[in-house]
């Protein structure tokens, strides 16, 4: 399942005006509630498949260059090593990192500088080493 | 406990200042960029006000002898811990044994070096600010030098989440004209006492600031301002941002380590709550002054609160989600 079609099945709650929804998948449990606190429903431990993406980690603006610096964090091709910074997330005055979780390449930026994002984009294509 | 590394000159330790001794010939001294100094406070959970290290020239580097998080604010200049980039007004946990190295400034001209729970010198006279004229506060009165050692009053390990950044002051709360930073200036006692071509240009004109600029004042260069008739005035009580006006017309604008008093003609006065622009103007630099009233100048005190309070609301937000 992927955040696209959470967000799919969201909109479509939203649409019907239905209170919530809850499926069952092997290794996936979902629980969709309109409407309620967001830290009434705990979230369970989920088994992420590995892409080759770097995602991000909150809502905010995505700064692939420091507001005071002229030089982007990374370039394709780059080589990129364990929590590296790549890039920041803007939340009104605050700068939050975007690191890379292990060494890879930089393959390509998919996100320009300056957008807003939501959680879990993939804003750059990485290739791990094998 | 730090260890300075560098033989860098002119570094010193800083809080907001030394308030209530004017009366007793002891001028405020203080961090030149008060906002920068409080966003560092604040990004280590420590009071706006603690003791920080303001360097000026650069480059500088120390040694962390024990573990202990640390943020560099202000000027953005190239910082590295142990060689990886560390990006400028962001705070983290520092380790034993590792080198924090800034080198020359890209923007701003004086970076901040604070410390979980702030630099741990003796408070003389109600601050930690370094005294130079008086030679006491700061660290035995005097800047700091390579083989020096400070600690910090909360080393170790903190409980906070770290690895964040603020925005710079300069990117948040910009003030330019034609380009150019831009401070807001009272008039004072005796401007109506300059003559209006030369008050018409002190608006108009770009000034330079000399290489005669430091903690103590700024000896700024343009269109000379020319009195209406030579005056001659009795010393009295100066405070940093005043700009006084001596024979020749170029002004000197006093900053954090001026002396209580004075006696040149008083043009205007940088607002306190545009100092710290000041603070962060590199020298050969050129600023422009904006006219303002009273009014606007307690306003513009209260926008740099509010972005203040808007940093803090946004960490504890962030200190929260993380824990969550």
């Amino acid at each position: 399942m992927t955040l696209e079609e959470i967000r799919q099945l969201a909109l479509w709650l939203k649409e019907h005006h239905l209170a919530g929804a809850e499926m069952s998948r092997p290794g996936v449990h979902l629980t969709l509630k309109r409407g309620a606190s967001a830290g009434a429903v705990a979230a369970p431990a989920v088994a992420v498949v590995e892409d080759q993406v770097l995602r991000t980690t909150g809502l905010g603006r995505l700064l692939l260059t420091h507001p005071q610096l002229d030089q982007p964090f990374v370039a394709v091709g780059d080589q990129l090593s364990a929590g590296q910074l790549v890039a920041l997330l803007q939340v009104g005055e605050l700068l939050l990192p975007l690191r890379a979780p292990r060494a890879a390449r930089v393959v390509d930026v998919r996100v320009p500088c300056g957008t807003t994002v939501g959680y879990g984009e993939a804003f750059l294509g990485v290739e791990y080493p094998a | 406990m730090i260890e300075i590394l560098s033989a860098t000159a002119l570094a010193t330790v800083q809080d907001f200042g030394r308030f209530g001794s004017l009366g007793y010939g002891v001028g405020t001294s203080g961090a030149m960029d008060h906002l920068a100094l409080a966003l560092g406070n604040l990004l280590l959970g420590n009071p706006e006000d603690a003791a920080a290290i303001e360097i000026p020239l650069f480059p500088f580097e120390v040694r962390l002898l024990q573990d202990c998080a640390f943020a560099v604010t202000g000027a953005a200049c190239d910082a590295t811990l142990d060689g990886q980039p560390l990006p400028p007004n962001w705070v983290c946990q520092g380790r034993e044994g590792q080198v924090l190295s800034l080198g020359y400034p890209t923007s701003g001209s004086r970076a901040y070096l604070c410390l979980a729970g702030g630099v741990d010198v003796p408070s003389v006279l109600g601050s930690r600010s370094t005294q130079l004229r008086g030679e006491f506060g700061g660290l035995d009165g005097r800047a700091l030098q390579q083989g020096d050692r400070l600690g910090a009053l909360h080393p170790g390990i903190s409980p906070l989440p770290l690895d964040v950044g603020v925005l710079a002051p300069g990117l948040a709360l910009p003030l330019q004209v034609d380009g150019v930073p831009a401070m807001r200036v009272l008039p004072a006692a005796e401007y109506e006492r300059f003559q209006e071509a030369s008050r018409a240009a002190f608006w108009a004109g770009e000034w330079k600031i000399t290489t005669q600029s430091n903690r103590y004042g700024y000896r700024m260069e343009g269109q000379p301002l020319l009195p209406i008739a030579p005056m001659e005035i009795r010393s009295h009580g100066i405070v940093p941002g005043v700009i006084q006006v001596p024979h020749g017309g170029q002004p000197i604008i006093q900053m954090r380590d001026a002396q209580p008093s004075g006696g040149y003609p008083k043009f205007g006065s940088v607002i306190e709550a545009d100092l710290w622009r000041l603070g962060q103007a590199p020298i050969g630099g050129k600023v422009r002054f904006i006219e303002c009233s009273y009014l606007e100048a307690v306003e513009a005190l209260e926008t740099n609160r509010a972005y203040l309070r808007e940093v803090s609301r946004l960490l504890e937000l962030h200190r929260e989600g993380v824990k969550a």
